[in-house]
């Protein structure tokens, strides 16, 4: 039923403003007819009265007497009280009395009008006393022995609340329908202004300025909420964006080399013809091939976990037993280098996807193995502490100058001048990108000797 | 062996079938999902491999469909996507194996032949014997020769794995997959210097060796001497 229901803050506006003065119209209509019949009750209460007591005067004594009676109520000064109202003047709320004998006589009495009709009458017309045209309240009764009593009363005070309580409806539904327009008009332009600064900031975003925010007003209502929430949402797409820009231009850059070697080694095969293929040159054009294949896919694979789509497939992990895994792997490799891994692990369970945390980890031991040197010790630590799993990694080797401290996790970054040697630049890169997706941080801590870092997770949560 | 294969790009087919009928194999090709599914509900084949993007019905699909018909025939997936995710979904709807592409083709033959005699029950058994290794599973003891061979925990599964595949080769990766079960590729040589340490043990006071490497594909244990 709220379909065809106004969608705009005019249309709104409008239905608010209509609503309220309808309301408004209902609650005075309501009151106006029951103070209106209440004074009605008590004018018709008060002609009963005075009929009654006449009546009563008539019965015990006779006719005349009735006839005397009515000439000294009709010149009393203090009659015409109606109930609790009273007129603006005597004549306003004054009562009138009628006697007509049998034969149709006026015998006593001031009414100065037709003979009303029998029993009730509403609106009965009259002259007052000074002369002015009166509408009164009429009650005319057969006497038994013939003629006719009627009394009546003024109905101007009823007539003056009447008109007094129109006016005060017409003011209250004139004064809330404005209230409601303005109301209404003046909330659909704070919200309108708001809108259109949100309009406007998309539409610079949409034109290609990525950097372009939401305005906030620092009320933190409602509005500021959901600018702060849609600035969040424009972070994390600025972020994708020009991760994608700067992949794209990596990618053309890193693939350019490999690439032209491949191309220079077919050549050489081609140029030698069928006769006298060089094993040599097919197999390093493979290892070219292969080099290319695994730069593909480590920068799939990177681009998939910051995707954060991997967070679909986490599951408990116990950490300390993968991580034991990986050291025993290890192992071997260490001692072919003359290094030697000593680890610390504590319990410690995480929420993720174990492979990519034993990537993250087996990139950092390569590394080690790569670059620490002969002789280098390696630590790997696990603690779990306040619902926080720590990871500590150093080696003692070379380290990494202070200043490149913050590049090595960005991608295609390699510190060595000469890249001679094997990667491309994609470790740390991963690591960083798959600790990210796990929802922890990693960071380079400065050390005297080689490269510590620290893994910061959040511990499994108990259920 | 009777192989079915899907494979939308027909270069990559070709080159796969002929690779594979050189080896021996019989080899029938699809192109898309629907000739796929036609084929093997049709007839019996020993291995299906199915490349998981075809035009049309896909690779999962034709998986599904397979296994819904109730054919437990040896299923391998190749996958050009980045691996994670689609190896998951693979082995749910029931693949046995999976192959990210680009691949080597040693690599491809090597796991199509291991799953082509998978049917044949040997992991039940207690005792593997090829040539003059022995190994019983239940007491996880090692003999050549009569003689025993002392073997840490992962160089006694990665031996294992050697001996359910007398004859065949067995690829690094696949190695990295059943006897480390890490999900990724280390670019330290662990199944190397693994494999040195088992070689090492193994060949004490023998002159040959027990295991052989195969350039560029893997490793092998000859069943005869």
């Amino acid at each position: 039923m709220f379909k065809r229901a106004p969608r705009t803050i005019r249309g709104l506006s409008l239905v608010v403003a209509g609503v309220s003065c309808l309301l408004t119209l209902v609650v005075g209509v309501m009151t106006f007819s029951l103070v209106h019949h209440e004074i009605e009750r008590q004018l018709d209460r008060r002609i009963e009265l005075e009929t009654q007591a006449l009546l009563g005067t008539y019965r015990r004594t006779d006719f005349e007497t009735l006839v005397r009676e009515v000439d000294d109520r009709a010149r009393s000064a203090a009659r015409g009280t109606i109930g609790y109202l009273s007129g603006r003047s005597e004549t306003d709320s004054r009562m009138g009395y009628l006697v007509v004998d049998a034969e149709g006589r006026r015998r006593g009495g001031d009414f100065d009008g037709a003979m009303p009709k029998a029993g009730w009458s509403e609106f009965a017309r009259y002259r007052r006393p000074d002369g002015s045209a009166g509408v009164a309240q009429a009650m005319n009764l057969a006497l038994d022995g013939g003629g006719r009593l009627v009394v009546v009363a003024d109905r101007s005070a009823l007539m003056a609340v009447d008109r007094k309580m129109i006016r005060l409806a017409l003011m209250q539904v004139g004064l809330v329908a404005a209230v409601a327009v303005l109301a209404t008009f003046w909330f659909g332009r704070v919200v309108q202004r708001r809108l259109e600064s949100i309009h406007g900031a998309a539409g610079d975003i949409m034109a290609g300025d990525l950097s372009r925010r939401m305005p906030l007003d620092g009320s933190d209502g409602e509005f500021d909420q959901l600018a702060k929430v849609l600035n969040q949402m424009l972070v994390r797409i600025e972020d994708l964006m020009s991760n994608l820009k700067q992949v794209s231009g990596d990618i053309a850059h890193d693939l350019r080399t490999p690439l032209t070697r491949l191309r220079a080694r077919l050549e050489d095969l081609d140029t030698a013809g069928t006769q006298a293929i060089d094993p040599d040159g097919l197999e390093g054009a493979l290892r070219e091939v292969d080099e290319l294949q695994a730069l593909l896919s480590g920068l799939l694979a990177l681009s998939e976990i910051e995707g954060h789509s991997v967070r679909d497939r986490f599951a408990p992990v116990d950490l300390a037993a993968a991580i034991a895994d990986l050291a025993e792997a290890y192992e071997p490799d260490f001692e072919a280098a003359g290094q030697r891994l000593i680890t610390d692990l504590a319990l410690a369970q995480v929420r993720g996807d174990r492979p990519l945390l034993l990537q993250a980890l087996s990139n950092l031991l390569d590394n080690s193995l790569t670059h620490a040197g002969t002789g280098a010790q390696v630590r790997l630590a696990v603690s779990t502490q306040a619902r926080r799993v720590r990871i500590d990694f150093g080696d003692d080797g070379p380290g990494v100058p202070s200043q490149a401290r913050e590049r090595i996790f960005q991608r295609f970054v390699r510190l060595d001048p000469s890249r001679s040697a094997p990667g491309h630049g994609l470790g740390l890169a991963t690591v960083a990108a798959i600790i990210e997706a796990h929802g922890g941080s990693i960071r380079v801590v400065p050390s005297e000797r080689g490269l510590v870092y620290v893994i910061d997770l959040p511990a499994l949560e108990d259920r | 062996m009777n192989i079915f294969l899907l494979e939308d790009d027909a270069d990559t087919a070709a080159f796969i079938a002929r690779g594979l009928k050189e080896k021996g194999h019989q080899v029938e090709v699809a192109g898309d999902g629907v000739t796929a599914i036609t084929r093997l509900l049709a007839d019996r084949f020993d291995v299906i491999v199915l490349d998981r993007m075809v035009p049309g019905l896909d690779g999962l699909t034709v998986l599904k469909a397979v296994r819904a018909a109730g054919h437990a025939t040896p299923v391998l997936m190749l996958t050009a996507k980045s691996q994670i995710a689609d190896r998951v979904a693979g082995l749910e709807e029931g693949a046995d194996d999976y192959l990210v592409k680009p691949f080597a083709f040693a690599e491809l033959a090597a796991r199509v032949t291991a799953l082509g005699r998978r049917p044949l029950g040997s992991e039940a058994a207690a005792i593997l014997k090829v040539a003059d290794v022995e190994m019983n599973l239940l007491r996880r003891e090692v003999r050549r020769g009569g003689k025993a061979v002392e073997l840490q925990p992962r160089e006694f599964t990665l031996l294992e794995q050697l001996m359910r595949n007398p004859g065949r080769v067995v690829t690094r990766t696949m190695l990295l997959d059943q006897v480390w079960n890490f999900g990724f590729d280390p670019k330290t040589n662990i199944v190397e210097t693994h494999m040195s340490r088992l070689r090492s043990k193994l060949n004490e006071g023998f002159s040959r060796s027990a295991i052989r490497t195969v350039r560029g594909s893997g490793y092998l244990m000859e069943d005869s001497v």
